[in-house]
């Protein structure tokens, strides 16, 4: 560790794509909340119209969730962070598969899966924002 | 216009990749903040409400045009425009 990551230093951004901060699995959480919501609302209608609407919804949120990982993936995550977690590709690759899986499917555990999927890689995300 | 503020030295941590390969994140930099800004120089300023470390691309007479050496990943000038000269807060002098 570096003498100087305890000095005490006024953070100064480099904005990366978007201003700083913008990477963060919570944007696929919540569009995989939103999903396992939609499957919950769903088997709890007999609204015929509702539930249509609903498939809907649920197919933009899963391709969102899928967008949102596929940025962390390619613009976020660097070799040295798939050094240290050499599962990342497959997990990244096994949640958004989960999120295709999501689209053409209504049940509650498929959408908790995915969400199960999007833990496993914030718990990566977290790890490797920690200062070493 | 030379900018004089109470303490001259600052230390500052950059968080993100625009400044590459110049500076990467994490690192650790000493800024002086009595300064006259030119061009070619790095600095820290004030980008709405966040100080941010791009280098001087051009100046005008009061304003600054600011890029990051990582065009492919920065936002700057290109996109929010040149900042007035009073935004300016230090100018790095070392990297730690």
């Amino acid at each position: 560790m570096k003498y100087t990551n305890f000095l005490p230093a006024t953070t100064v951004y480099a904005h990366c794509d978007l201003p700083c901060g913008v990477y963060d699995p919570a944007q696929a959480r919540i569009e995989a909340t939103s999903v396992l919501t939609i499957c919950t609302k769903y088997n709890e209608s007999t609204d015929e119209v509702f539930r249509q609407r609903s498939i809907i919804i649920k197919e933009e949120r899963a391709e969102l969730v899928k967008k949102h990982l596929w940025v962390l993936w390619t613009d976020y995550f660097k070799p040295e962070h798939l050094e240290k977690h050499p599962q990342l590709h497959d997990i990244i690759w096994r949640a958004t598969k989960q999120a295709g899986e999501a689209k053409h499917r209504t049940d509650v555990a498929t959408a908790q899966k995915l969400l199960d999927l999007i833990a496993e890689i914030t718990e990566i995300f977290n790890d490797t924002r920690k200062k070493v | 216009m030379l900018r004089i503020t109470n303490w001259p030295l600052s230390l500052y941590r950059v968080s993100g990749e625009s400044m590459f390969p110049t500076f990467n994140d994490g690192d650790t930099l000493l800024g002086f903040r009595w300064f006259r800004p030119q061009v070619d120089q790095v600095v820290v300023a004030n980008v709405d409400g966040r100080p941010v470390i791009k280098r001087v691309a051009a100046i005008s007479r009061q304003s600054i045009t600011l890029l990051g050496d990582n065009p492919a990943h920065s936002i700057d000038s290109r996109t929010y425009g040149d900042i007035n000269m009073d935004k300016l807060i230090a100018k790095i002098i070392a990297k730690l």
